[in-house]
C-alpha cells in the first residue's frame, strides 16, 4: 500500500436536540500506514467538524470503549487500520445518545 | 437535588473499591465517572500485575510464591525504590492489607497466572499476573452486589465547601449538557494521574488531572508531585500504535530478550551508562538514559530512540513471545489488540523499532494520611491521584496494589465520617461553580481548545519531561501564565450540548494547566535528582538536604511550597544516598 491515500468515511449522525431522523455525513481523511479509524475520527472532530460525538478512552486496544460498527461489523476503531472507504455507525442504533455514542444506564430512581 | 452519603469521583480500581467499601459500611455511595464504568480510566489499561509479598502469594493466594519472602522485605524494597520518600504508615497498609483484598478478588472470579513475575527492584517474585479486564471484573461484580449507583458520562468539576468542610460536588452531565449539583457528606476522589500534560502517554485521554485541579481549588495539599514516572519503551509511530507499551514488553523487563537501544550514531547508550544491567534497569533510570540522548541531540527525528533486535538469531526472536509467557503478548505477536508480526519481521531484517518515553504514572499527588484523609473534613482520596505510598518511584505492579488498598481504606474512612455527619444545604451562591462549567459553551471565543492543549503538551514535553533544569522549569511556569490569560478566550465551535467533546476538552484544559503548574513548581523546588525526578543542573541525590517531602499548598490561588519531614516508622532514612542513586 502506498504510504498516503485519501479515503471517505460515511459517518452516522444523530443529535437528539435538533434531528428528527439520523443521517450520514461524508468526510475525506488522509490515511497512511499504521493509521486507525480512531485516528481519523479524532482528526475529523479536531479539524473538520467538532460536533462529531464518539467515545474513546485508552486508544491502545485495551478498554473497548471505542467500538463502532464499521461496514456492518463491530470493531475497536483504535486497533482497526483505515485502508479504504468505510461506513461508521454506532454499535446499536436503537440506543444512540448522539452520533456514535450510546446512552448509558439510567441512575436508580432512589437517588 | 441528587443526594448521596458519599460521592466517589472515578469508577475504576480505586473508585470502585472505595464504593464497595462505602456500601459495606451501610451508607449510600454514588460513583461519578466521565466514561462508562469498565471502559474508562487507567486501571483497564494496566498490562497488568499487582504486587503481593511472595510468601503471602503462596500461603494466602495459593500461587507459586517463595516463602523466604516477607511483608517486611516487600516494605523495604518499595521504600528503597521510592528513594525513602514514602509515607511509611501508608506503606505498612500497602504491604499488610493487600493479601486479603487480593484473595477476595480471586474468589470473586479474577483469573491470575499461577507463576509470579519478578519486577525490577523486587527481591522476590511478587507480581501477580492478570489483565486490566480481569482486574475490573470482580470490582464491577461487587459494585452490583452492593447496589452501587454509578452516574456515567458525568464530569465532576468542583468540590463544594461550606464552613471548611465538603458539602457537595458539582459538574457537567455529558448526556444532557446540564450543570448538576449533588449534596453529599463526604467525597472520595479517585480520578487517577494527570499524564495528559504530555503529548506521549500510556494513559487514556481522560486522565487530565481534573481531580488534582478540584482538590487544589478546595485547598488540599500536594506531596512530591514532581515525581512523574515515564515508561521507556513506548511506541511513538505510526499513529495507531502511539502510546503502546510494546517496547517495554519487548526489551525493558528483567526477563526480556536482549534488545539494543541505540542512538542515531548506533551507540548502545545504556551499555555505556550501566555496563552490568544495560537496558534492564529500573524504569526511571531507563527513562533518563533514553531522554538524555534525545535532549542532547542524539535521538531520532521523531524525538525517540531506536531499538534493534537484528543482532539476535531468528529463533530467539520467533520463540520470544512463548518464552516470555505473559498473557498480554500472544505467540503470534498480538499485543493489546495490535498485531506486531509484520513489524517484528522487518525488525529481524534490520529495521529498528522507534520508541520514546511516555508519561505513565504520577507517583506524587494529593497529600493524604494512612486513612485516606486529606485533612479537610469530608474529603478523602485514593489511588494514583494521591502521593505518599510510592515515594519517588513506583515498582511495576505496585499501582494496582495501591488502588485496592487505598480504595478500601478511603472508602471505610469516608463511610465512618458520613455516618456521623449530616447533609448541609449548599451555599446560596453557586455562581462561581456554574460559570466554570457553562461559560465555555456560552461565549464566542477565538482560541481553539484542541490547539491550546497540543501547545501545552509540547511545552511540557520540551521543558519538563524526564530531563529538567531550573531554566526550563521557570520557562514552563511563565508560559503557563499566558495559557491562563488565554483560557477565557476559548470558543467552543460546537454549540450542541449533548455529549460535546470540544466542551469537555476546554474544561479539561483548565485542569491540565493546574497540573502542569503544580509539577513545574514542585520540580523547581527539588534541587536534586532522585528516583524519577532528574535535574540536569543537580544531577545527584542530596540526602543531606532533600530527604523530605515536597509540599505544595494553595495560598489564595497561588502555589506556596515548603518541605516537610517524611513519615517514618520502622526504617530510618540513610544519611548518605544509597550507591545506586
Amino acid at each position: 500500500m502506498s504510504d498516503k491515500k485519501i479515503v471517505k468515511l460515511k459517518v452516522f449522525r444523530f443529535d437528539p436536540a435538533i434531528d428528527q431522523e439520523p443521517h450520514y455525513d461524508i468526510f475525506e481523511v488522509e490515511t497512511q500506514t499504521g493509521y486507525s479509524i480512531y485516528n481519523a475520527l479524532e482528526y475529523i472532530a479536531e479539524n473538520l467538524d467538532s460536533t462529531l460525538a464518539y467515545y474513546a478512552s485508552c486508544r491502545i486496544g485495551a478498554c473497548n470503549g471505542c467500538v463502532a460498527r464499521v461496514n456492518g461489523k463491530v470493531v475497536r476503531t483504535c486497533t482497526t487500520i483505515l485502508t479504504d472507504d468505510i461506513t461508521v455507525e454506532p454499535v446499536n442504533k436503537d440506543k444512540v445518545l448522539k452520533d456514535l455514542v450510546l446512552k448509558c444506564a439510567p441512575l436508580p430512581e432512589v437517588m | 437535588m441528587l443526594k448521596a452519603d458519599v460521592v466517589i469521583i472515578g469508577s475504576e480500581g480505586a473508585g470502585a473499591r472505595a464504593a464497595i467499601e462505602v456500601a459495606r459500611h451501610g451508607v449510600k455511595p454514588l460513583v461519578l465517572t466521565k466514561g462508562p464504568i469498565g471502559k474508562s480510566g487507567a486501571t483497564i489499561t494496566a498490562m497488568a500485575d499487582f504486587e503481593v509479598d511472595s510468601r503471602s502469594a503462596k500461603e494466602v493466594l495459593g500461587l507459586n510464591g517463595d516463602i523466604r519472602d516477607s511483608q517486611e522485605k516487600f516494605f523495604e524494597d518499595t521504600l528503597i525504590s521510592g528513594g525513602y520518600l514514602n509515607n511509611q504508615k501508608m506503606l505498612e497498609r500497602h504491604v499488610t492489607e493487600i493479601p486479603a483484598i487480593a484473595k477476595e478478588m480471586i474468589d470473586k472470579g479474577m483469573k491470575v497466572e499461577k507463576d509470579l513475575d519478578k519486577a525490577a527492584g523486587q527481591s522476590y517474585p511478587r507480581s501477580v499476573i492478570t489483565t486490566g479486564h480481569e482486574f475490573m471484573k470482580p470490582l464491577i461484580k461487587m459494585c452490583k452486589e452492593e447496589n452501587v449507583a454509578v452516574y456515567e458520562y458525568f464530569m465532576a468539576t468542583d468540590l463544594v465547601k461550606k464552613d471548611g468542610k465538603i458539602v457537595g460536588v458539582v459538574g457537567l452531565d455529558l448526556s444532557t449538557g446540564e450543570f448538576v449539583e449533588i449534596s453529599t457528606k463526604a467525597v472520595v476522589l479517585a480520578t487517577g494521574g494527570g499524564m495528559q500534560i504530555y503529548p506521549y502517554s500510556t494513559a487514556p485521554d481522560e486522565l487530565t488531572g481534573d481531580g488534582h485541579a478540584m482538590a487544589f481549588r478546595a485547598g488540599a495539599s500536594f506531596i512530591d508531585i514532581e515525581m512523574v514516572q515515564f515508561m521507556g519503551g513506548t511506541m511513538i509511530a505510526p499513529p495507531a500504535v502511539e502510546g503502546q507499551g510494546f517496547g517495554y514488553a519487548l526489551c525493558a523487563d528483567l526477563n526480556s530478550m536482549d534488545c539494543w537501544m541505540l542512538n542515531k550514531f548506533g551507540t548502545r547508550f545504556m551499555a555505556e551508562k550501566d555496563p552490568v544491567h544495560k537496558e534492564h534497569v529500573t524504569r526511571d533510570k531507563l527513562a533518563v538514559g533514553m531522554m538524555t540522548e534525545v535532549f542532547e541531540g542524539r535521538g531520532t527525528p521523531n524525538g525517540g530512540i531506536y531499538v534493534s533486535v537484528s543482532h539476535l538469531p531468528d529463533q530467539i526472536i520467533d520463540h520470544y513471545p512463548a518464552a516470555k509467557n505473559v498473557p498480554y503478548l500472544s505467540k503470534d505477536w498480538d499485543f493489546m489488540g495490535f498485531n506486531y508480526k509484520q513489524i517484528m519481521e522487518e525488525a529481524k531484517r534490520g529495521k529498528a523499532l522507534e520508541m520514546a518515553v511516555a508519561s505513565h504514572f504520577f507517583c506524587g499527588g494529593i497529600k493524604i494520611d494512612e486513612t485516606g484523609s486529606t485533612g479537610i473534613p469530608g474529603f478523602y482520596a485514593a489511588g494514583e491521584v494521591t502521593g505518599g505510598t510510592e515515594g519517588g518511584n513506583r515498582i511495576s505492579g505496585n499501582a494496582l496494589t495501591q488502588v485496592l488498598v487505598q480504595g478500601k481504606d478511603a472508602g471505610a474512612s469516608a463511610a465512618e465520617y458520613a455516618k456521623k455527619a449530616s447533609f448541609e444545604e449548599l451555599p446560596k451562591d453557586m455562581g462561581q461553580y456554574k460559570d466554570r462549567v457553562l461559560s465555555p459553551i456560552s461565549r464566542e471565543g477565538s482560541e481553539s481548545s484542541f490547539e491550546l492543549r497540543k501547545r501545552l503538551q509540547k511545552l511540557c514535553w520540551d521543558n519538563m519531561c524526564v530531563v529538567r533544569t531550573e531554566e526550563s522549569l521557570l520557562y514552563v511556569i511563565s508560559e503557563l501564565q499566558k495559557f491562563k490569560e488565554i483560557l477565557p478566550h476559548i470558543g467552543i465551535r460546537a454549540k450542541n450540548r449533548v455529549y460535546n467533546r470540544e466542551w469537555v476538552d476546554a474544561l479539561q484544559l483548565e485542569s491540565l494547566i493546574t497540573v502542569a503548574e503544580l509539577v513545574a513548581t514542585g520540580a523547581l523546588q527539588r534541587k536534586e535528582s532522585r528516583c524519577v525526578h532528574y535535574r540536569q543542573d543537580f544531577p545527584v541525590a542530596d540526602y543531606q538536604n532533600y530527604s523530605m517531602n515536597n509540599i505544595l499548598e494553595n495560598d489564595n490561588g497561588k502555589i506556596s511550597a515548603h518541605f516537610e519531614p517524611c513519615v517514618v516508622t520502622s526504617i530510618s532514612i540513610p544519611k548518605e544516598a544509597p550507591k545506586n542513586e
